[in-house]
């Protein structure tokens, strides 16, 4: 895989501020990702237990226990059922990311320019308080929240105080229904008699029902038209735009395509194993060691690529590009730690460059915190420590002493 | 699709280095994706207080799906600690790094949970047999596992 687009899409929940500052935004980007690759579900799977994997994830797990990683119920490969919610969940939030990302960024940048430098805005800052331009043109102060990402109060107070709409196109946590208000009602309502102002900050025109987001975002967000602010909310919700259309192309059922058997290859002689990586135009080169780990590949990938939506799902042919990819990366000799000297090797500039972008970004990152527990949810069986080891001399050294 | 080890082990740099690294946990060394060093101390009144440790990772192209080769290391600087599932060469005897792994567990993880092996120590001793182990004992710890189903220590 090409080293930048590698090192571009190794994201993960802490590029979101912590609970506190932004409730729920990394646990979100967490509960929809693959407990084993780390990565946003990929043709996202549900177990009896009720946890879920990418497919191919739990594919390769379950070639060597049949059972949940995080519960260790039993479950067979055939148990596997696609989670389509989850997909389309994915498919919202990774089209939604970039601009969370940019708007809690945003966020931060004006809340540490407004604390670090108070006496370029005269008129505003007052310690602790945040100031909020209403409708008669004055500022009323207003106690500031631990965080400007949370609400700092209800709606309807603030609205009827001032008359004035206090939604904030920079608030990530706003319920659907009060985005619903915010594109309609709200706007229309105001717009009638929304005359334009000048921002006390910037001299900007900007619409006075949009004045205190505008300032709040430190004079960087302009909600000239409530076109534009209805686009800003489609970006962030493209799923609910296109809800009806989606919904259609899913029951119309094409016909599914089937998922390829199991061989057990114990039997198969060579020439037979040729024949069936023939049969879906696979290379027949190696010995026969390769060609049952080809054949395996083939098999798990095909099926785990069926876990996918239709409109997501690779072609044959990609699929046999991500085969020979994995044939490059991986010795088909399994758990041998010396096997991977040479792959670490390939590796170390990948890796090397990872570092660095990982240093960059963790310069920004503020005092530590109490961790949060993403160890203890992701450790199944670790409850204590008496379960966790498998005591020792009794069951080994000991044992072996019996027998010789 | 070949680099789910790498990418994963990207990841856990990151955790590693973040406020979410859990506490008494540091990431000594990590110049590839092959062996990390990270030192290990136990908090609160326990036998191992105001002992250092560090634990050896290395991980193979399989990892998360296939489990790291952990160790404590033993050199001029750390000592394995003594205690009744870790061998005097720094092998550990712990489910999780041979049966017991799952791919959801991580380095930082596996970390936690051998911190909470040596908090609940009650009596500081090397396994039986220790000697012998060690003196037998291969140089990656999970071809451990494979001596004991073989019986041929
Ligand atoms: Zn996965
Ligand atoms: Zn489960
Ligand atoms: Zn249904």
């Amino acid at each position: 895989m090409d080293t930048a687009a590698l090192l571009k899409s190794v994201s993960d929940p802490s590029d979101f501020p912590d609970e506190k500052s932004a409730p729920g935004l990394r646990s979100l980007d967490h509960a929809l990702r693959c407990n084993i690759c780390g990565e946003f579900f990929d043709g996202p799977v549900t177990l009896p237990c009720g946890h879920g994997f990418c497919s191919l994830c739990i594919r390769e797990h379950m070639r060597q226990e049949s059972n949940c990683p995080m519960c260790r119920v039993a479950a067979p490969e055939s148990s596997l059922r696609k989670n389509i919610a989850m997909e389309e969940a994915i498919a919202a939030w990774t089209s939604a990311r970039p601009l969370v990302l940019r708007l809690v960024s945003d966020e931060k940048k004006s809340i540490t320019e407004r604390e670090a430098n108070p006496s370029t805005t005269p008129s505003n800052a007052v310690n602790g308080k945040k100031r909020k331009w209403s409708s008669e043109g004055t500022f009323t102060t207003q106690e500031a929240g631990p965080s400007k990402v949370q609400k700092e109060k209800p709606a309807g107070d603030s609205r009827k105080n001032s008359g004035q709409s206090p939604k904030s196109p920079i608030r990530v946590d706003e319920r659907d229904d009060e985005v619903e208000m915010v594109n309609t009602s709200d706007i229309e309502e105001a717009d009638a008699v929304d005359p334009v102002v000048n921002c006390p900050m910037c001299a900007k025109s900007v619409l006075e029902s949009r004045i205190n987001p505008h300032i709040d975002s430190g004079c960087k967000i302009f909600l000239a038209s409530k076109g534009q602010n209805v686009n800003n909310w489609l970006k962030i919700f493209p799923g609910r735009a296109k809800g009806k259309e989606k919904q259609t192309d899913d029951t119309s059922n094409d016909v599914e395509p089937d998922r390829l058997p199991k061989a057990s290859y114990g039997v198969l002689k060579e020439k037979k194993l040729r024949e069936m990586l023939q049969e879906h135009k696979l290379p027949t080169t190696g010995d026969k060691a390769t060609l049952i780990a080809r054949h395996q590949r083939w098999i798990m990938i095909y099926n785990a690529n069926l876990d996918r939506a239709a409109k997501q799902r690779k072609t044959n042919n990609e699929l046999r590009a991500d085969l020979a990819r994995w044939e490059e990366t991986r010795s088909f000799k399994k758990d041998q730690v010396s096997d991977g000297v040479a792959y670490q090797e390939a590796h170390k500039n990948e890796f090397n460059q990872m570092i660095k972008d990982a240093r960059k970004r963790l310069v920004k990152k503020e005092t530590p915190e109490k961790s949060r527990s993403t160890t203890t949810h992701a450790a199944p069986s670790t409850s204590g420590p008496s379960n966790v080891v498998a005591g020792g001399d009794d069951d080994n050294v000991a044992d072996s002493q019996d027998e010789s | 699709m070949g680099s789910i080890s790498a990418r994963r082990l990207a990841k856990e740099y990151k955790e590693l280095n973040s406020d979410e690294c859990p506490v008494g946990i540091k990431l000594l060394q990590a110049d590839d994706f092959e062996t990390w060093i990270i030192a290990i101390e136990v908090l609160g009144e326990t036998l191992y207080k105001d002992e250092k440790f560090a634990l050896k990772f290395r991980f193979d192209p399989q990892y998360p799906i296939s489990s790291p080769a952990v160790q404590f290391v033993v050199d001029e600087k750390y000592q394995a600690p003594l205690h009744p599932h870790v061998y005097s060469n720094g092998h550990i005897c712990a489910s999780i790094l041979g049966e017991g792994w799952s791919p959801v567990l991580s380095v930082p993880a596996v970390c936690v949970t051998l911190q909470s092996m040596l908090a609940s120590c009650k009596k500081k001793e090397r396994p039986e047999g220790n000697d012998r182990y060690v003196r037998f004992a291969p140089d990656n710890p999970k071809k451990t596992k494979f001596m004991y189903d073989d019986d041929t220590v």
